[in-house]
Formats: C-alpha cells, structure tokens, sequence
C-alpha cells in the first residue's frame, strides 16, 4: 500500500462547474448517439458526431449549429464485505455546442465540410482527482472522466458520392504545477513568514488525432470505419522543499485516461424508407490505462470489445423514435491486490425521439434518456502486500479488505437542437439523419 | 429619464453589484493542521476488542504550517469530530469530540479512522489514518508493532 502524504489530492478547477461530448468529453454525447446507445459509426453524421466519425462530416451538406444538454444521476455504491453500502449519488451535466459548414468554393473545395464542437460540463472545467492513497476506492470508468471540457475540430471529404473520409483532433490538456518551498530562517517576523512558496501552473495543450471512413456501397448500405487515439490528461511538476542544507525532492506525475485509444466498425442498413438499423463493434485499448500515480496498474487492465446495436424509425413525417443497446465488459481486472478499481460489466440501454421540423422551420429536435447498468462487482482480497514490510508480520491496511462489493448506476436525459441555415447542397452518401 | 425610472435602475444596479460581489466571494479560510497519532497503529488480526489503541489528535494545530508553532492553542482551540470505518469498534474512553480517544477493535479488518477539525475562522481540515492488522508472523506470533515515534 503506498501513501502520498503531500500533495496527496490535486482538484484542478479553471472555470467554477460536473459531465462524452459533442467536443469528446464522455456522457455528453448528441442526444441521437445517445438514444442510439452510440451505434452510429456507419450512420450519416453531423457536427456533433465527429468523435464517433468524422468521416460523418461529409453528410454536411448545409451550415448546422447543434446545442445540446444533458444531466444525469450517479450512483457508486461500494461495500467492504459484511459492511453497510456506501453509495453516493451525484448528478452529472454537460452543454455542447457544435458547429459545421460545407466550405464553398469550386467543386473539390464544396466536397469538403469542417466542424467544431465543444463540450463543457455543468461543474468544472477540468477535474484531476488523486486519492493520497492507491488502495483507495475509484472508478476509472465514472469518477471523472466525464468533468472535463472538451473540444474537437474535424475536416471531413466525399471523395465520391458513396465515399467519405474525415479527420479530426481532440484537445487533451495536460497540467503543470512546479512548486518549490524554500525555508529561509529570519527572513520574516514569524516562522510560517519564513517560508518562501513559489507555485507556477502551465496548461499545455495537446491533441488526440481521429480518423474515419464512410462508405455506402449500396443504397441501402452503409459502412463506416473510424478510429481514435487515446485521450490521456496529466498533471505534473517538481515538488522540491529546502531548507538550510536539506533538501526534499517529490516530483510528482498524475495521470488520467480519458477514452482508451479506440477502433470501430460499424454498419448501418435501410429496412424500406423508413427504419434504419444500425451496429457497431468497437475494440477499446484499456490494457494502456495507468494509476492516478502514473504507474501500470497491478494486474493490468484488459482491452475490451463493445458491441452496440440500435434502430431507428420514422413514424410520422414529423417524428421518429429510436433506441440502442450497448454491452460493455469491464477492463477492470479482479481486484485482489493493492488498488480497489470499481467496474463491472455494464449494459446501456438508451432510448428517445426526433421531432423534425423541416422544412416549415429549418429545426430538429431529439431527446434522449439513457441508462448505465452495471453489475455487481465482487471481489476478495487476497493477495494484499504487506504495508509496512519493516515491522514484523503482515500490516494489512487496505480499503478494501478483505473484500468487497460494488454497482454503478447511471440515469441520465438531455436534448439537442438542430438549427440549420443556408441552403442545402446536394446531399450524398447515405441520407439524412 | 424620469425619477422612479433612476431609482429603479439604481435598485437594479445595486442588487446587481451586490449578486455580483456575492457570487466573487473571498479566499477560504486558514485551515487548521489536523494530525491523528495512534498508539499502538496497528493490532493483531482476530484482536477481539482486547487492545486499546489510543487516538490522538494533540499534535494539531489552529492554522496549517510546515513548522509547528508553540505559541498555537493547539487542539483545545478546535471542535472536532472523530468518524470510524472498517473494523466493528468501541469508544472506550473519550467520545467523538474528545481530542484523545481510545478504541478497541474487532481486528478483522483495519480499520479507517477520520478526524474532521474546525477552527475559529471557519477553516476545516480532514485527517485520515489507518489502524492496520497484523497477521502472525512465521514464528506464530504477531508482535504488535511499536508506537511510530513523535515528529
């Protein structure tokens, strides 16, 4: 078991807000991708479907301006064995702006669409959670990955009507806290004035690259093919306290994962004029994930599938309604050792609706709520390390001993709205969402 | 502009400035050292409540420093509040607000001790410690371990 007794939790907020996003971020995705439990690779896109493909792009044929919002409720729930739950709900909320435009120009320039889209949630801007201790209860999953702003940028190209392709970048800023205490006796009236406390922050930006395809070989028929790097946040700096001739050098490294790096196939089929079914399967690189402390994980997480599925129909000429499942195995390994990580195998089922108001008013509405299942984890600790090796027998002091059981819950609704302006070019490769 | 118009928009502009200064606030605080001493930290596994392991919280202080202050009240000076996870326990001596308290434990597990401080201003601060297990050694016994000394 290791502690970390300074600098033992780092809670970075930039602007004062809590909730992937239109801009990247998770849990604040389109209210479409959403219902559709995120099944949409192959599916014609829009701005605010660039994280899932950018390739989508190419389906922007008229300037759009979506906005979208979502909240949503938490339930982490972890019991040590033969102990009461400790569960703590909280909610989760997001805003999403995204934006996209064909460009104009002669015809190879007008084949070409750009988008941006931001994603910011409803608490803080950027939230690096670091327990002092490694053994310490955390979901790598729900805790924060979703509280963070997110934005992405996205080119997307119909080299053919049938063929699109699209890259993007996501924006994954790094944090910097070099701090260096210096003790410098008699230099105030007091001792507390004789400590000199120097704190610089730096936020370094850097970008996670997306790419993906579209292909609609038949009418019908739609393929799409889309990959993303991983989107990993650190915070880091030299921790140097003197004072006279000692000198204390801690540098630390935080790190926090984001989204895995990510590779999707997915297909999307018209069953007549007006169902369309869609299914992915996506291969998500977990096995790369690290602990708060910037260390691998012991065991190792696992890269998992994920297989979604999802249709959605037109009833109306006003409405359609649409749902989507998702499977997702944990790449949480059994927790026997050290760290006490919480995950279980989840099942997302999401549901919602579109109200098109086209083409009386240039707008489309779409609602979604969603549900994260997992289910319960168990686990025993039995292979906990000595804490103290210095002292005779063995210190047991994990959380988590000597076992425990633990379930996350997610509820959460939001809606999107679809402005549309301009006039629409000639629309290719698949129809209209 | 006439003269009800003016005041309300003074009204207006005062409540304005005031949400406005509200939503500003001021910096947090001092918030007190807050240090949990146990005495012994760790009792044998299956201990059954017969080892009294001492909690202390003298070694905190009013205001968070690097350098203990002797001229700080210490804890006398704080209201706090001690909180218990893990293991089954018992107060023995002392209560939740005590700055000393004694415990006993199941010993089937560690267990998580928490002291949340409060000082004059405000200002809180959170400790947490651990009262470990031991299991025997290959030798068949469990030596408690030693009090960690003083800093």
């Amino acid at each position: 078991m290791r502690a970390r007794r300074v600098l033992a939790t780092l809670g970075v907020v930039l602007v004062a807000t809590d909730a992937r996003a239109m801009g990247g971020a998770y849990l604040g995705e389109p209210s479409r991708v959403a219902a559709q439990a995120g099944a949409v690779t192959a599916q014609p896109g829009d701005a605010g479907t660039m994280v899932q493909n950018p390739a989508g792009l190419g389906d922007v044929t008229r300037p759009q301006v979506l906005f979208g919002a979502s909240a949503g409720r938490l339930t982490l729930g972890f019991a040590r064995t033969g102990e009461t739950s400790d569960a703590s709900p909280r909610w989760l909320s997001s805003l999403g702006v995204a934006i996209g435009t064909p460009l104009p120009g002669p015809w190879w320039l007008s084949r070409a669409s750009i988008g941006a889209a931001l994603s910011a949630p409803a608490g803080r801007a950027l939230d690096v959670r670091v327990d002092e201790r490694s053994d310490a209860p955390v979901s790598p999953m729900y805790d924060t990955r979703a509280s963070h702003i997110a934005s992405t940028l996205g080119l997307g190209y119909r080299l053919m009507d049938n063929l699109a392709v699209g890259v993007g970048l996501t924006l994954t800023p790094s944090f910097g806290v070099p701090t260096e205490v210096t003790y410098v006796a008699g230099r105030g009236k007091t001792r507390d004035r004789d400590l000199v406390v120097r704190l610089d922050r730096d936020l370094e930006l850097g970008f996670s690259p997306l790419v993906g395809l579209r292909a609609s070989p038949f009418p019908w028929l739609s393929l799409g093919l889309a990959y993303r790097a991983a989107s990993v946040v650190h915070a880091q700096g030299k921790n140097r306290t003197s004072a006279g001739g000692v000198l204390a050098d801690d540098p630390f490294s935080y790190f926090q994962m984001w989204d895995p790096e990510t590779l999707s196939f997915g297909l999307s089929a018209l069953i007549g004029e007006d169902v369309r079914a869609s299914a992915d399967l996506s291969y998500e690189r977990w096995s790369a994930f690290r602990t708060a402390f910037d260390e691998a994980p012991s065991p190792a997480f696992r890269s998992v599938p994920r297989a979604r599925g999802a249709v959605d129909a037109r009833v109306s000429s006003l409405v359609r309604v649409r749902g989507g499942y998702a499977y997702e195995p944990t790449p949480v390994p059994a927790q026997t050792r050290d760290t006490t990580f919480l995950g279980a195998d989840t099942h997302v089922l999401g549901a919602g609706a579109a109200l098109d108001l086209r083409p009386g008013l240039p707008l489309v509405v779409d609602a979604h709520v969603r549900a994260h299942v997992a289910a319960t984890q168990r686990a025993t600790k039995t292979d906990v390390p000595d804490a103290r090796p210095e002292l005779p027998g063995k210190q047991i002091e994990n959380q988590g001993y000597p076992g425990f059981e633990a379930r996350t819950l997610l509820l959460q609704a939001g809606f999107t709205m679809t402005w549309f302006l301009g006039r629409t070019a000639p629309l290719v490769g698949g129809g209209a969402p | 502009m006439g003269r009800r118009a003016r005041s309300a928009r003074s009204a207006i502009t005062l409540v304005a400035a005031s949400v406005g200064l509200a939503s500003c606030g001021s910096p947090p605080p001092p918030s007190p050292s807050v240090v949990i001493v146990a005495d012994p930290p760790a009792i044998c596994a299956g201990d059954g409540h017969r080892t009294r392991v001492r909690l202390s919280a003298r070694d905190s202080q009013t205001r968070l420093t690097l350098v203990p202050d002797g001229a700080d009240p210490g804890p006398k000076a704080l209201s706090l509040s001690w909180s218990f996870e893990g293991a089954a326990r018992r107060i023995v001596q002392g209560d939740a607000h005590a700055i000393d308290v004694v415990v006993t434990a199941e010993g089937d597990r560690p267990l998580f001790v928490t002291l949340d401080a409060t000082n004059d201003g405000g200002g809180e601060g959170t400790a947490r410690l651990t009262v470990g297990i031991t299991i025997a050694d290959s030798t068949g016994g469990c030596p408690p371990p030693a009090a960690e000394p003083e800093p």
